[in-house]
């Protein structure tokens, strides 16, 4: 996670659309929520939230809440649409997302700054959107493979 | 007087055959008769060449093809080294040519000391205007210090750590800068906002603001030092009913390309508060 939170940081917020960015330690989130067990999910969350509330000014409860938040929603929509992971993955995406720049959006309002809804909508969530569908396949394979390649190390020292 | 014996007359008849044939041939006389009478001899040599190269590649080009693949190979990644070579250099001479920029800038502010810091991060959330520089407190940066280049005004310190700290950019939406309108000398305030655009208020409506007007910093409030460029202005809104007038600002400065900036080190920010009365 922490890899990702420096990967996210130098890199991946400077690739925007309008004002939009994606976010992949989000995406690292939903990709672990469909392919692991509960154990571990919470405790993802809380790591990526950590390394990125101390990089981002946000609150650090409100970057927390959010990528638990994101956990427990994906994993309801995964028991919805178990047989589908990819379907899961591109609902949990989008929808968390959303749920992301509704909590961003009321922080904001909470901390007196102004938040216009239909240009940030139409300049960041939008384009938010699109880019953590463009980042999200990738980032599930390469947390699809470390979940297989964690548990084969499990069982090895079982 | 002894007889010429046939055998003799018929050697010398020949040779003045020959001598007569090697005259004629070297004035020239009997090239098209040499020409006519070769002719079939020198196809038949080039028919048989051709067949015999043809068979001759057949058994030598393996080697030859598996030498070229090979020497291919090795020239390919001779290309390969040289093309990274190419773009490392690219970067550097690119990385360098930012830097004079930054130290013209700072030649041509003797007054002020700097700290030069390549930009390492943005904060991720699409919502708020931070970048992560490379230096810290290790390197003398305090929180509050402003942040420029060559440019203009980037921000100001917003958090500091050994080796690292965070800038908040004047298109941050919590970012107020006083400002001063360069031509009508008037002051105002920039605004950032969500979408990273900046807004010019608090204008009078008594005063002319034209597209293409230049804002720097005046100075006042403390937090930014004078005359640094911010932006010029773009479209002017003036409503009659309104107390203020605004505008939009085109920042001098491309946040989208920020690589390297200094921070002011030398400037006392002034803590404005206590004098601010507290509205009961």
């Amino acid at each position: 996670m922490l890899l990702l939170s420096v990967i996210q940081s130098a890199a991946i917020s400077r690739i925007s659309i309008l004002g939009g960015t994606a976010d992949i330690v989000l995406l690292a989130i939903i990709s672990r929520a469909v392919s692991d067990d509960e154990g571990n999910l919470v405790i993802w969350a809380l790591t990526g939230g950590f390394f990125i509330s101390l990089m981002t000014k946000m609150p650090a409860i409100i970057v927390l809440i959010t990528y638990i938040v994101s956990a427990g929603i994906t994993r309801v929509i995964q028991k919805q649409f178990w047989q589908s992971p990819i379907l899961t993955i591109i609902l949990s995406s989008t929808v968390t997302t959303i749920i992301k720049f509704i909590i961003d959006a009321v922080t904001l309002q909470f901390i007196n700054i102004q938040f216009p809804i239909i240009e940030s909508l139409a300049k960041i969530l939008f384009p938010s959107i699109v880019l953590n569908l463009f980042f999200l396949f990738p980032t599930y394979l390469i947390m699809n493979d470390l979940s297989k390649w964690l548990a084969h190390k499990k069982e090895i020292s079982a | 007087m002894k007889s010429t014996s046939p055998r003799t007359l018929r050697n010398v008849v020949a040779v003045f055959i020959i001598i007569g044939i090697i005259l004629l041939s070297l004035s020239g006389v009997l090239r098209p008769m040499l020409g006519f009478i070769l002719d079939p001899f020198v196809a038949a040599q080039r028919w048989l060449s051709q067949r015999f190269m043809a068979v001759y590649d057949f058994f030598t080009l393996p080697r030859d093809v598996t030498e070229l693949l090979q020497r291919n190979a090795l020239l390919e990644n001779e290309v390969s080294n040289l093309q990274s070579q190419v773009i490392q250099l690219q970067e550097q001479l690119r990385e360098t040519e930012v830097l004079y920029s930054l130290l013209d800038f700072a030649r041509s502010r003797p007054q002020d000391q700097y700290v030069a810091a390549a930009v390492i991060g943005k904060d991720p959330s699409p919502f708020l205007h931070y970048v992560i520089i490379d230096h810290g407190s290790d390197d003398g940066i305090q929180y509050g210090m402003p942040v420029v280049t060559q440019q203009g005004l980037v921000g100001r310190v917003d958090a500091v750590t050994a080796s690292a700290a965070r800038i908040q950019l004047i298109t941050d939406p919590g970012a107020i800068v006083n400002v001063r309108l360069q031509n009508q000398n008037e002051d105002a305030q920039v605004h950032g906002s969500i979408t990273s655009d900046l807004f010019l208020e608090m204008v009078s409506q008594n005063v002319t603001i034209n597209p293409g007007d230049i804002l720097l910093s005046s100075g006042l409030g403390g937090n930014y030092p004078a005359d640094i460029l911010i932006g010029q202005v773009l479209n002017v809104e003036k409503t009659e009913n309104e107390l203020f007038q605004t505008a939009s600002v085109q920042p001098a400065v491309d946040y989208e390309v920020l690589r390297a900036v200094l921070v002011i080190t030398n400037f006392k920010t002034i803590n404005i508060q206590p004098l601010i009365p507290i509205n009961k």
